[in-house]
């Protein structure tokens, strides 16, 4: 079973502007209609992933985040803890039943191991 | 229930516990990247641990301070010192003690308010619902959430279920002005009054808000979050101000110890 990227996610320092600048260069359609308020991103074509624009911490620039999909998020937790990752937001689930973490790997490059709600394929 | 105090006034000694979190809180200021469960990797002890003992849920033992001190680096000396504040009998707080780092990372407005919105009857765990009820936008919302989870202070156990880490806490610090939106009630007296009764009037408030805290932890139906701000501030410095040390001075507990 493979450890597929399936989402990216920019964490913007001013998340209406990236929104904007990306849909007006590439016709991304943004929608925040979710219980976290997240701008999901449809990049539209084929062949690509779909990623979403969160806001940044004050204390930190602008970067962007990979979501791996994992069968289970703690276990992905342990493994990474294991390899010398650091956890920022432990195992959450989220409105939707989504579960996620975030972490730092051994270089400081922030990641998200995710896994879906139950019954969604 | 939160309180943010803010008071010139000595506290008591810190219990190893406050070690722990001011640490944790300085280390979070200091690399963005920082966490309670890196906290807890670097302590060579698991999350879940380190937080009931932040949390004052589990006891802290000598060997947990020893095994604990020994991870932060603390010598022989140091270690025995906070044994020995460990032992030391306590009126034990009835609160959590946020140090002041945490309590920067994390501000009263809208951390608390996120918090204690939790209890409120009809919570929906929905950024939106949330962001309309504090008045304040989405994104404001995403990022207390995401620095709540990182300090520990919140669990998002179930889709439908988020806890309150915190429960009820104290923190020291300054205290930042109100939200604007929603002022119920407000009041501000200027007056001149007798230096040496300055401590009377400090007693009065810590009584004040005690009762209040006690009479509002009654209320058996939830369904409003209100904030209260009392602040008493000296105006006059100089030669018109007198001696600080003729200041009359009273030993009331703190109000949050009797919540």
């Amino acid at each position: 079973m493979g450890r597929p990227v399936t989402r990216w996610q920019i964490l913007s320092r001013d998340p209406d502007a990236t929104a904007s600048f990306y849909g007006e260069l590439f016709d991304w359609q943004v929608d925040a209609d979710n219980p976290l308020g997240a701008r999901m991103v449809r990049t539209g074509g084929e062949g690509g992933i779909e990623g979403g624009i969160w806001p940044a911490p004050p204390e930190a620039p602008s970067f962007v985040q990979l979501f791996v999909d994992v069968p289970d998020v703690e276990d992905a937790v342990s493994r990474a803890e294991g390899l010398g990752a650091r956890v920022l937001v432990p195992p959450s689930t989220l409105p939707d039943g989504e579960r996620m973490a975030v972490l730092h790997d051994p270089q400081g490059l922030p990641f998200v191991v995710h896994q879906r709600a139950a019954g969604d394929g | 229930m939160k309180w943010r105090i803010t008071t010139s006034e000595p506290e008591a000694p810190p219990r190893f516990r406050e070690r722990l979190q001011t640490e944790l809180g300085e280390r979070c200021s200091r690399n963005p990247n920082y966490s309670l469960r890196a906290f807890a990797l670097d302590l060579a002890t698991d999350h879940s641990t380190l937080s009931q003992l932040l949390r004052g849920k589990r006891r802290m033992t000598e060997a947990s301070i020893r095994a604990l001190g020994g991870q932060l680096g603390l010598d022989e000396e140091e270690l025995d010192a906070w044994v020995d504040a460990e032992r030391t009998p306590k009126v034990p707080p009835a609160t959590r003690s946020l140090d002041a780092d945490t309590a920067a990372l994390a501000p009263a407005w809208p951390h608390d308010a996120l918090l204690e919105l939790l209890a409120i009857e009809g919570f929906r765990p929905d950024a939106r619902w949330i962001a309309a009820t504090l008045g304040i936008s989405v994104d404001e919302v995403g990022l207390a959430l995401h620095q709540l989870l990182r300090l520990g202070l919140l669990e998002m156990a179930a889709a439908d279920r988020w806890e309150d880490l915190l429960g009820d806490a104290r923190a020291r610090g300054d205290v930042e002005p109100p939200p604007p939106a929603h002022r119920l009630e407000g009041a501000t007296l200027t007056a001149v009054v007798d230096r040496r009764r300055l401590g009377e009037l400090r007693a009065r408030i810590r009584a004040w808000c005690a009762e209040l805290g006690s009479e509002l932890e009654q209320h058996t139906t939830r369904d409003a979050l209100v904030r209260i701000d009392l602040n008493l501030a000296l105006l006059t410095s100089g030669a018109a101000a007198g001696d600080p040390d003729e200041e009359e001075t009273w030993d009331d507990p703190s109000p949050v110890g009797r919540s």
